[in-house]
């Protein structure tokens, strides 16, 4: 197997509120190889999102905290780095999309500008970015410029020349995730993060970018990390999967593994929650109970208020992760074996 | 654009009409006896018969309001019971002292407030801006007029650096007029010393008028940099590896701003107002005084017509305003 | 904002109202500014309502002139020294508090009562009369205010009355607009359609159900103003138009010291610092109190 583009060992997050120090993330782990989409899924406030951010060092510290952990990107600690070198590595090496669009670009700057500045700023680090476009007499911004036109072109918009001089305003909003999208590649990144891209979006458009995901990551080797509370769009797109519960990674492995045979009961719970085609009526299963109080998390683990399964040791102690098979890995006392679910 | 410009033009009108018919209801009011302070004390019954005549103060309110609009069709404001010489003549002589000094002061309150504001912004919780937050109440709480008067006590009678009032002292002739303000008709004649003698002269009311404003305007940026600084496109901005300086400078600094641009519009309005007794402490021969001294004498057409001025100024500056809102922020359509 | 008018909401939401308090107390106190400026207001109230008893010179602030006490500099007897008759500049300042105070408060509540009593007719009825009574708020906002104080001062001739409400005639239109805003979100609100459904006046929805609910801003933008308002009537008494000397007002007393600069330059500062202290207390007791009562008017 080829080395880690990112490692992501115990990763603790606090975060000091009104009412206390919620423990956010509670020992993380994750890696992720080049040519790999890794889904991150879970209910809302169970840190995903959070995840994604810490590996740009995009959380505002305060209010939050890093007791203890790593962030290693092709083996350098991030937690260790200077900020100036950490923000030469975003959008260079580290793209990243979020989840609204028509919150996350700049209203009052036209769409060409705001690309011209981000393939500025990445060129400043890698100068050989625009050399293959436009010839050198005519200058970085010239070139910058025609960059980011046929970035527009690659993410699918027509007459990009042309666009380049519209404000955000004047695109739709899957257009808009398309520029935001141009924006996080214009850095050629080896290592990128999209925050929940589609959620916004049509399901028609949905499909259109997580297809241009999917070939990006063909055409370039680079690795992907999928943050989504929708597990169709993990079955879609993604190879691996890493299923996220109040901080911690409860199971991880690759997608077909973890969808068709689930081991932890969270996410088999989460499985019984999509509706399927052939799902009888009534058999569809909420969840019961609520995303555990951060503040004052149970201890043991954290899912066992809300476990069918749980024991007095699931209720004391904080279960280790243990594979189950290759590559698939259950932080659970009593992972669910059993041949597949859903077949039928 | 040209068509919504046009619109806001138009409506200029109904607001002439209502300015003159509010300010001519005010001067019916007057209990006083406008004619006698006019006439002098010494007048006889005839003389003060003949100047309330001249002046068309015998005929009824509806009778001379009309006179009046007629007048203002062709420029013309009445005239001036007390300097006896058309209003609107007076009015041209006085309204670029004015002018000159209310756009100074507003200058310097945009200029120092905006990046002072977002610098607060920045600072946000540590001690620079906490002092700048008491400072700037402080600012704002201060009388005018007082710190007019400490500002000469100190750097004109004290210290002798700068002059106590006026444009320009009597001996000196200003440039040749061409719009009004001495600082640029002296540059424009070229004249470098009057130049500076008129800037020496314009300093200290700049800085008596403009600080409530620099205040305020600088608690405005840092409040709406703070929203910005919370929006999405912020993060986005770091996670794709802008430098620091164009975050601040393209992101939050444009954002923030174009939503205290509106602020500074109804600033133009308040500066207007303001300048009066700044002028009053500087002698500052602009319409304020010259407002003064005509409503302390009851003299009612130039109050109307320094009213009507400086309503249509505050309009035309919010207009103005409103373009360039439209300029900055391109979402507003012009509607 | 409380939606509390509702007796039956009322009833239930108690607790809640008190929990609110609460918690709004707690960040008043916080807020050691707010605290400050609400002990600068109390000292200012104070010299108020005992300022001319207080005062070292008591015969003085009632107009007893002594020409041999003329111009003395600042010194134990006289702290902020004398003026040009002899009177203790201090005492006169004192004493002055009563009169910039009370046609403050005069202002303030003169001016959002009409202001609301507008905004609330417009907000209210709608349609033309709401056009006509806005349109006329916009034009006299076009006005700059002190300009249409004095001349309004100078058409009822001197006097305290006739000052203070020279200044609320001029004063009312930010109430104006600030209450029709709140009256229109608040028509929408259920309760008011329910009162309505129950068959109530619309002068009873208006007066006991709406206006009840818009009282926050209002009472945030008074505080405010407050400053602002002491600041307008010393600066007309400043220009010569209001309170007519012997009695002692902050504006008239500087603008007298200021012919006698910069010679007898003391004589400006006790005015010219009351004046400031005393906005300055308003305006940091007006700011905390908009971050507790009003929290989304921050800006």
């Amino acid at each position: 197997m080829s080395e880690a583009l990112l490692e992501i060992r115990d990763l603790h997050l606090t975060m000091s509120s009104f009412d206390g120090l919620a423990h956010v993330l509670n020992g993380v782990d994750l890696t992720v190889r080049r040519g790999e989409v890794w889904g991150v899924v879970g209910e809302s406030g169970c840190g995903k999102s959070l995840t994604g951010l810490s590996i740009s060092r995009l959380v505002p510290t305060p209010p939050a905290r890093y007791p203890q952990g790593s962030i290693r990107f092709e083996g350098e600690d991030l937690m260790r780095l200077a900020p100036h070198r950490m923000q030469a590595l975003r959008g260079k090496r580290i793209g990243m999309i979020f989840q609204d669009p028509t919150t996350n670009l700049n209203p009052t700057v036209r769409i060409g500008e705001q690309l011209v500045d981000v393939a500025l700023a990445a060129a400043s680090h890698d100068p050989s970015l625009l050399d293959d476009a436009t010839p050198q007499q005519f200058g970085r911004r010239r070139q910058a410029r025609d960059l980011a036109a046929r970035l527009l072109e690659r993410v699918g918009i027509p007459d990009a020349q042309a666009r380049l001089a519209s404000y955000p305003h004047e695109f739709s909003g899957g257009m808009r995730q398309r520029v935001l999208i141009a924006m996080a590649l214009i850095g050629r990144p080896d290592l990128l993060i999209a925050d929940e891209p589609t959620t916004a979006l049509d399901v028609s458009v949905q499909a259109q970018i997580l297809k241009l995901i999917q070939s990006m990551v063909a055409d370039h080797d680079i690795g992907v990390i999928l943050i989504t509370h929708n597990l169709g769009v993990v079955a879609e797109t993604c190879t691996h999967v890493a299923v996220m519960y109040a901080g911690n990674v409860v199971e991880t492995g690759p997608v077909a593994a973890v969808i068709e045979r689930p081991a932890h009961p969270y996410t088999r719970a989460l499985m019984a929650a999509i509706p399927m085609r052939d799902t009888p009526r009534g058999q569809l299963q909420g969840l019961p109970g609520v995303v555990p109080d951060l503040i004052r998390p149970p201890p043991g683990c954290r899912f066992a208020p809300r476990c069918d399964r749980a024991t007095a040791e699931c209720r004391a102690r904080f279960p280790g992760t243990g594979p189950v098979a290759p590559g698939h890995a259950v932080a659970c006392y009593h992972p669910v074996r059993q041949p597949k679910i859903a077949d039928g | 654009m040209l068509q919504f410009i046009l619109r806001r033009i138009l409506l200029l009108i109904p607001v002439i009409f209502g300015l003159t018919i509010i300010m001519f209801v005010i001067a019916r009011l007057l209990p006083g006896d406008p004619v006698g302070l006019a006439a002098g004390a010494n007048a006889t019954q005839a003389e003060r018969q003949a100047l309330a005549t001249e002046f068309g103060l015998d005929r009824p309110i509806w009778a001379q309001y009309g006179t009046y609009v007629a007048g203002l069709a062709r420029g013309d404001l009445g005239r001036s019971l007390l300097t006896r010489r058309p209003v609107a003549q007076d009015i041209a002589t006085y309204l670029p002292a004015t002018l000159e000094l209310v756009l100074a002061a507003l200058a310097l309150a945009v200029i120092l407030g905006v990046p002072l504001g977002l610098l607060t912004a920045l600072w946000r919780n540590r001690w620079p801006d906490y002092l700048s937050q008491v400072v700037a109440i402080g600012a704002i709480s201060m009388p005018r007029f007082f710190l007019g008067l400490l500002l000469q006590l100190v750097f004109a009678m004290w210290l002798m650096w700068l002059p106590l009032g006026g444009r320009l002292p009597i001996i000196v002739f200003p440039p040749h007029k061409v719009t009004g303000f001495l600082t640029i008709d002296a540059l424009l004649s070229g004249n470098g010393t009057i130049f500076v003698t008129a800037l020496r002269h314009l300093a200290m009311p700049t800085i008596a008028l403009s600080l409530s404003p620099l205040a305020t305007i600088m608690r405005m940026m840092r409040a709406s940099a703070i929203e910005v600084m919370g929006q999405d496109y912020v993060t986005t901005a770091r996670a794709l590896g802008l430098p620091r300086r164009k975050i601040v400078t393209k992101v939050i600094a444009r954002n923030a701003f174009s939503a205290t641009l509106t602020v500074i519009g109804l600033y133009f309005g308040w500066l207007l107002g303001g300048t009066v007794l700044v002028e009053t402490v500087f002698d500052w021969p602009g319409l304020g005084l010259y407002a003064t001294k005509a409503i302390v004498s009851q003299d009612m057409m130039p109050v109307i017509g320094v009213a009507l001025v400086s309503g249509l100024i505050f309009v035309v500056a919010n207009l103005l305003i409103d373009t360039a809102y439209g300029l900055i922020n391109p979402k507003v359509r012009y509607a | 904002m409380s939606k509390l008018a509702d007796p039956i909401a009322a009833t239930a939401a108690g607790p809640v109202r008190r929990e609110k308090l609460a918690r709004a107390l707690f960040r008043f106190r916080q807020s050691r500014l707010s605290l400050l400026g609400a002990a600068i207001v109390a000292l200012v109230l104070f010299f108020a309502l005992l300022g001319s008893v207080l005062a070292p010179y008591p015969d003085d602030v009632r107009g007893s002139v002594s020409t041999a006490a003329r111009f003395l500099a600042p010194s134990a007897a006289h702290p902020f020294g004398t003026n040009e008759v002899g009177q203790d500049v201090l005492s006169l300042t004192m004493a002055g508090t009563t009169v910039s105070v009370l046609a403050g408060f005069g202002v303030v509540i003169i001016g959002s009562l009409l202001g609301t009593l507008v905004g609330a007719v417009a907000g209210f009825a709608g349609g033309l009369v709401d056009e006509a009574l806005m349109r006329f708020t916009d034009l006299v906002l076009t006005i700059p205010s002190l300009i249409l104080a004095m001349a309004i001062a100078a058409a009822l001739g001197p006097g305290f009355e006739n000052m203070v409400l020279a200044i609320s005639l001029s004063w009312w239109p930010g109430y104006a607009r600030l209450v029709r805003g709140e009256v229109l979100a608040a028509r929408e609100e259920v309760y008011v359609t329910a009162a309505r459904a129950i068959g109530a006046s619309p002068a009873r929805v208006l007066f006991r159900h709406i206006l009840p609910n818009c009282l926050s801003p209002i009472i945030v933008k008074m505080s405010l103003d407050m400053g602002f308002a002491i600041l307008t009537v010393a600066g007309l008494g400043f220009i010569g138009i209001g309170v007519r000397p012997p009695t002692p007002e902050w504006g008239t007393l500087l603008s007298t010291a200021r012919s006698y600069m910069p010679d007898y330059w003391w004589t400006a500062m006790a005015p010219g610092m009351a004046m400031f202290l005393a906005v300055f207390g308003f305006n940091l007791l007006g700011d905390g109190l908009r971050d507790v009562l009003d929290p989304r008017g921050r800006r």
